[in-house]
């Protein structure tokens, strides 16, 4: 395939990613990004653009636009915190890309950065919010609708409903997972799990279960974007980005509108192919966000792979985990290696399209499609990258 | 975010909410219609998601309906839940067609599904507020 890519990612820098509280998001933050510049073979003066994705439970304090001070960038053409929800950190990448293009900055950082785990409260306590299911009403307030987990689990029982499926289903996406995870050594859970282990799981909010979640860290992860015609001058293989798409459907309460599982990812995957030249069918593996097992099977479907409501038999029949047809979220995903939010599917998929994925390495990794999404589903951004 | 440790926590009511809540008080659910396009909406809006028209008025809906989607609350994230655990929370979906939010409640031995029929309840919160719960009604799913 002969086609120009958009802009290449040249860096990559990732802090330990921990279970306990060590310092704030700020300092991660810099951590990260020297990390990042250093892979790139660059210094802080080379960098001219810097956009922060600040985790969606912390203050605007925690990551704010002084990070450029904290982390001594004095030359910067371009400097914003990007806040689009879990999409964040994709629409980084993109904003990165746009800016390249039209000129406007060379080498831009993005980098992310949380810490829901704290000394005084658990990582539980720190995703436990209203979830916002009712726009201005507010009513989630008064009924205990607490935690993302619940706006997912509502996602959840619908689609089981509506497709006639049951747990099983969510089962297979995290048993792919977990898969994967037992080949990355950065994941945090990597002892095997079966379907008996699932249906052990404790529920939290019905129909999702604990191994249905989420594993959160402390940590950060950032990268260095570049103009794709400069990108073999530095030390990394370049991991190109080829195409890109957000899809935002809005939140419709009526009849005759499912947001809650059929969602702008398919807006999001439609641009994003188009704009690469490609479809569904040429995409080589996946990685998205995952932040509950639901999510892959929402996703599978609206980017295209399968019709609504067969993620499950798609999955039994072609496989997602290791040795599978259509590889998705190869290093474990949110549920089994980290969840750094956007940044997760992001960070996986440049160690794959470097080759530096060990024991998880995928081949032929012309078109991977990179996605994001934010609230309870309804913010999604998507990149196609390739090597 | 803090929220209070005791009690049900009653939101900030925004203005364009605030005829929800009047109605909740007075055991109505109010929902909303757009004046040119007639589409109804699930309230608290000040445009209509059809068709854009910023002239929307407020009509009591018959506070029947069936449930959309529901989830059950197995981990409390609140002190006030911790005794209450396990509770159905559902977005109702109303016979006009805009959707809400309540706790589902039934009599002894009562199933309900996503398809079942409810019906518009009210509680009293923390000895001053009515809250909108809703109540499975015998029958077949629609």
């Amino acid at each position: 395939m002969s086609r120009d890519p958009l802009s290449a990612v040249i860096g990559l820098g990732m802090t330990e990613l921990r279970r306990d509280y060590t310092v704030a998001s700020w300092q991660l933050a810099v951590e990260a990004i020297g990390l990042a510049i250093d892979d790139a073979g660059l210094t802080h003066q080379d960098i001219d653009g810097l956009l922060i994705n600040k985790s969606p439970i912390e203050d605007l304090s925690a990551l704010p636009m002084d990070l450029q001070d904290y982390a001594g960038l004095s030359r910067l053409n371009l400097l914003n915190v990007v806040e689009a929800e879990g999409s964040s950190m994709v629409q980084t990448l993109q904003q990165a890309t746009m800016a390249i293009k039209s000129g406007l900055a060379k080498k831009i950082v993005c980098v992310f950065a949380d810490t829901p785990l704290r000394p005084d409260i658990s990582a539980a306590e720190s995703f436990a919010i209203a979830m916002p299911m009712m726009g201005q009403l507010g009513i989630e307030v008064a009924n205990g609708f607490y935690s993302a987990i619940a706006a997912y689990a509502m996602a959840a029982q619908r689609y089981l409903a509506v497709y006639d499926r049951t747990t099983d289903d969510f089962a297979a996406v995290a048993i792919a997972n977990r898969q994967w995870a037992m080949l990355n050594p950065l994941a945090k859970i990597r002892k095997p799990m079966t379907l008996e282990d699932h249906h052990a799981s404790p529920w939290l909010v019905e129909p999702l279960r604990m191994l249905d979640c989420a594993y959160p860290v402390n940590g950060s992860i950032a990268v260095v974007v570049s103009e794709a015609s400069l990108a073999k001058e530095h030390p990394q293989p370049a991991a190109y980005i080829y195409g890109m798409g957000q899809g935002h459907a809005g939140n419709i309460n009526r009849r005759g509108f499912q947001p809650e599982i059929e969602t702008g990812a398919r807006m999001a995957g439609e641009t994003a192919y188009k704009m690469a030249g490609i479809t569904a069918s040429d995409i080589k593996a996946c990685e998205f966000y995952d932040a509950f097992s639901i999510s892959t099977l929402v996703n599978l479907e609206m980017y295209g792979f399968c019709p609504p409501g067969q993620a499950a038999e798609f999955i039994a029949e072609k496989g997602i985990g290791p040795g599978g047809e259509l590889p998705v979220n190869t290093g474990g995903g949110h549920l089994s290696s980290y969840y750094m939010q956007g940044a997760t599917p992001v960070s996986e998929a440049i160690m794959q399209l470097r080759n530096r994925a060990g024991e998880r390495q995928l081949s032929q990794l012309d078109n991977m499609l990179v996605t994001g999404y934010g609230g309870r589903m309804q913010f999604h951004a998507a990149l196609i990258m390739g090597q | 975010m803090e929220y209070p440790k005791e009690g049900v926590i009653w939101p900030v009511v925004p203005d364009v909410a605030k005829p929800f809540y009047n109605g909740m008080q007075q055991h109505k659910v109010l929902i909303q219609q757009c004046l040119a396009c007639q589409t109804f909406q699930a309230p608290g809006r000040i445009t209509c998601d059809h068709c854009g028209n910023n002239k929307l008025e407020w009509i009591e809906a018959k506070g029947t309906g069936i449930i959309y989607s529901y989830v059950v609350f197995h981990r409390s994230f609140h002190p006030y839940y911790d005794d209450k655990v396990p509770y159905t929370v559902a977005l109702v979906e109303l016979d006009e067609g805009p959707r809400v939010m309540g706790h589902i409640e039934t009599n002894s031995g009562q199933e309900y599904s996503v398809g079942s029929p409810v019906r518009a309840c009210y509680k009293t919160i923390n000895d001053k507020n009515e809250l909108l719960y809703f109540q499975v009604l015998d029958g077949d799913k629609s």
